[in-house]
């Protein structure tokens, strides 16, 4: 199926990024096990691990990854605190969800014992939280499994003390085999006849599926059961099923809570995980992204254990592609004095399958385009031979301008080509909405008109790959909490049918998403509550906030709540959410609402993520890039014009009064140059607000790829980035909402 | 018959309903979702046709004779309204 196919390739990388975060989150947890910041991002890694997994339909592995999430659920709520064991069970439940991702990027397809695999990491999960009914068949010698315990603690009657036999209860897990109807059993009938029952629990061995897709004769449950008879008079009543049953003698009075108990070789139980995975057998086009993600794996263990050197060198390794990574983590673990250290490879050709889909036209423009440069260079070849013996004549110069025009034009072309290859319709990724959509609809009992517009606009692949997670949290938004109950809609006299949109468009060199729906709108005074409530604004902040900055609010960490529990989203991963992620693409988002009227969500992404187009302007002795997009008016002003209100300046721009700014000292570069009558004003806006800013002068435009500041400039304060221009020099290209700040 | 459709809609269960039960009271179930069941009059139940309302959880109505039935699986099922048959 090609639509599914289309959504595997993202999905692996993604899958294999989110197991690398939530690793490294779960070791530091194990030495502070109460790292907010840690538990919450472990949370979102697992969350969003299974939103995909539920997605594409890889039942088992949501199912597996929905107990994790449960269990860390718990954990992020306070009800229950991180133990070696339960990293050890996390990090367990990612080892196998990456031998699954590596089945599904060779096989195409979850292996088939996943089903029974996952059933058992559910259990293992779940047993750790406290009150759960399915418990783990793994248990410490002579102590009774989780599963005999919790079901044991559901006889309340008999824990008291009054057990059958000296305060002994035998606890029965009865996982009859799928095929067990075909063969004449009927396991309830046989769990009836146990004489003395003190607790029944009825669970399953896999998810329900769809009633459509049950199938009837296959036994799907599994049976938990407690009965104050020792075990003696209950074995001979499952002696035909005894493969399939499991009977514990238990204590009447149930243990409280679960021992903890600390890993010290973890990271140890990690790197021989990975290991195991490199002696596996694996097909030419993947061994590549296993061996890269199993040494950073092992690399990210001996950091926390505090192997730094070792940690570096098979990170390195990692990022350079080495090709036998058993043979760097056994001298990294054991360095022999002897054994040579494994040359890093040569990156080996075609890693991964990062294919790129080309427009046959475009192809074809490319190539006219490398057609015209050429007779373009020629007609310049020409102009040189002239210059050689000194041939110019009168017309000389006009002609090496209109070369250097000419070349100048097609190079322009040429790049903006090259670059729209990158570009891709958002058409594939509004498509993949669809489904999730319909299926949100239905868990709510909504019914929604969802609409899709603009679909033809292009955005960078790295954007567009980027923006599903982001949109369906937005959407699913909408959908639940924008979107009134049909019977509300009625009353405010609205159709019954709600409508949520999704559109994009390009503006200037930005795209514009937008997801609008006709609900019930936010108020920014319930916001305000709930942001005190939370503590996310003081009681005095809340008296002077505008009803925009309240609204803002919901973009706040720790602002959202959703009370369903589902596939999708809730659990209080929201907004801020996607006010991160769209960050992390360049991005913006803005929130719109009328009471009773609707909600719009704006999110405003660069179109590429490489050309930007620039101001160069000069303050001071230096020359600095603005970037285009935040400037409205290039001006002269005549300094009269400019009002001095106190130690402050402002001046009238269309009919209104902006504040004018220099900025030559807001970089601290001097005083500013008080000659001429006139001076050069940018008017830019920063953060919704226009500003009126003194430039020394302005060099010219460019468009240029900036680069975000790596090194020792990293992290420095006004600067957005850095571009080398055409004789060589250094740009430096200003992040204004910082530097006006 | 042990699985048929009632008056008004309801699909009854009657006497005691063997495995086969499953697939007829499945294929009624997803021709009419929503439709109640009622287990009143049913002396037995097979793990499949258990295995059926947990995985639909369709309303119940009425108390089922059976005890262990009554006693163990009912809480663990949607109850329509109990003791309305």
């Amino acid at each position: 199926m090609a639509a599914v196919n289309d959504l595997i390739e993202p999905f692996l990388a993604e899958a294999r990024e989110l197991i690398e975060a939530a690793t490294d989150d779960l070791i530091a947890l194990e030495k502070d096990p109460a790292d907010a910041s840690r538990i919450e991002s472990v949370f979102r890694s697992f969350h969003t691990l299974k939103g995909s997994a539920g997605l594409l339909d890889l039942g088992p592995m949501a199912f597996a990854l929905h107990a994790a999430e449960d269990l860390l659920s718990v954990i992020r709520s306070g009800g229950l605190a991180f133990s070696g064991l339960i990293v050890d069970a996390c990090l367990g439940a990612l080892d196998r969800v990456a031998a699954w991702v590596s089945a599904i990027e060779t096989a195409g397809a979850l292996p088939d014992e996943a089903a029974r695999q996952a059933t058992e990491l559910a259990e293992e999960l779940r047993a750790f939280i406290p009150g759960s009914a399915v418990a783990s068949h793994e248990a410490g010698p002579g102590e009774a499994p989780a599963w005999a315990r919790e079901i044991a603690s559901r006889a309340p009657r008999l824990a008291a003390g009054a057990g059958g036999d000296g305060g002994v209860l035998t606890a029965i897990r009865y996982a009859p085999n799928a095929d067990c109807f075909l063969n004449g059993d009927d396991p309830l009938a046989a769990l009836a006849r146990v004489p003395n029952l003190a607790a029944v629990e009825l669970a399953t061995r896999a998810p329900w599926p769809a009633p459509e897709r049950l199938d009837p004769f296959s036994c799907n449950l599994v049976m938990l059961a407690v009965s104050a008879s020792p075990r003696d008079e209950v074995a001979p009543l499952f002696r035909l099923v005894a493969d399939q049953v499991e009977l514990v003698e238990v204590a009447a009075v149930p243990p409280a809570g679960d021992g903890e108990t600390v890993i010290g070789s973890l990271a140890r139980s990690i790197i021989a995980e990975q290991q195991t995975l490199l002696r596996e057998d694996h097909p030419a086009a993947v061994r590549a992204g296993v061996e890269r993600a199993a040494l950073l794996s092992v690399a990210n263990a001996l950091r926390h254990e505090g192997l730094v050197a070792g940690s570096d060198t098979l990170r390195e390794a990692a990022e350079a592609g080495v090709a036998d990574g058993l043979g760097l983590i056994a001298s990294v673990l054991e360095p022999p004095a002897a054994a040579p250290q494994p040359e890093p490879a040569a990156s080996p050709a075609g890693t991964g399958s990062r294919h790129v889909r080309v427009d046959a036209e475009r192809l074809d423009s490319l190539a006219n385009l490398a057609s015209e440069l050429t007779v373009a260079r020629n007609a310049l070849a020409h102009l040189v031979a002239q210059a050689e013996v000194g041939a110019e004549d009168g017309a000389f110069l006009q002609r090496l301008r209109d070369s250097e025009a000419a070349i100048g034009r097609l190079a322009g072309e040429l790049h903006r080509s090259v670059m729209g290859i990158r570009l891709v319709p958002l058409s594939g990724v509004f498509r993949r909405f669809g489904r999730p959509v319909r299926e949100i609809a239905a868990q709510l009992g909504k019914d929604i008109a969802f609409e899709v517009a603009g679909e033809e606009t292009e955005a960078d692949r790295a954007i567009a790959d980027s923006l599903f997670e982001l949109l369906l949290h937005v959407l699913r938004n909408a959908m639940d909490h924008g979107l009134e109950r049909p019977e509300d809609r009625a009353a405010a006299g609205k159709p019954a049918r709600g409508r949520v949109e999704l559109a994009a468009r390009t503006e200037r060199d930005r795209i514009i998403i937008t997801v609008s729906d006709d609900g019930r709108g936010i108020d920014p005074a319930a916001i305000k509550r709930t942001a005190l409530q939370r503590r996310l604004i003081t009681p005095e902040a809340a008296q002077t906030l505008g009803d925009p900055e309240a609204l803002d609010l919901i973009f706040a960490p720790g602002f959202s709540t959703a009370a369903a529990v589902n596939d999708l989203s809730g659990r209080g991963v929201g907004m801020d959410a996607v006010r991160v992620g769209a960050q992390r693409l360049g991005g913006r988002v803005e929130v719109d609402s009328r009471v009773g009227r609707g909600t719009t969500i704006r999110i405003s992404l660069p179109q590429t993520m490489m050309l930007t187009s620039l101001v160069s302007v000069r303050a001071g002795a230096e020359t600095w890039g603005i970037p285009v997009d935040a400037v409205v008016e290039l001006q002269r002003v005549e300094r009269r014009r400019i009002t001095k209100l106190k130690s402050r300046r402002a001046v009238t721009w269309r009919d209104r009064t902006i504040p004018v700014l220099s900025l030559t000292e807001r970089l601290g570069a001097g005083p500013e140059r008080e000659a001429g009558r006139e001076v050069d004003m940018l008017v830019v806006t920063v953060a919704g607000e226009a500003v009126g800013l003194v430039v020394d002068g302005v060099a010219g435009r460019l468009e240029a790829l900036v680069r975000p500041l790596g090194g020792v400039f990293s992290g420095l304060p006004g600067l957005a980035g850095t571009t080398v221009l055409g004789d060589g020099r250094i740009l430096l290209v200003l992040d204004l909402e910082e530097v006006l700040q | 018959m042990t699985v048929r459709r009632g008056e008004h809609g309801a699909i009854l269960l009657e006497g005691p309903c063997p495995v086969e039960d499953a697939e007829t009271l499945l294929s009624l179930l997803i021709a009419e979702p929503g439709a109640i069941v009622d287990w009143s009059a049913c002396t037995r139940l097979h793990t499949s046709v258990v295995q059926v309302l947990l995985a639909v959880r369709p309303p119940i109505r009425g108390t089922c004779p059976d005890p262990f039935v009554g006693q163990w699986l009912a809480p663990q099922l949607p109850s329509g309204n109990p003791r309305s048959a």
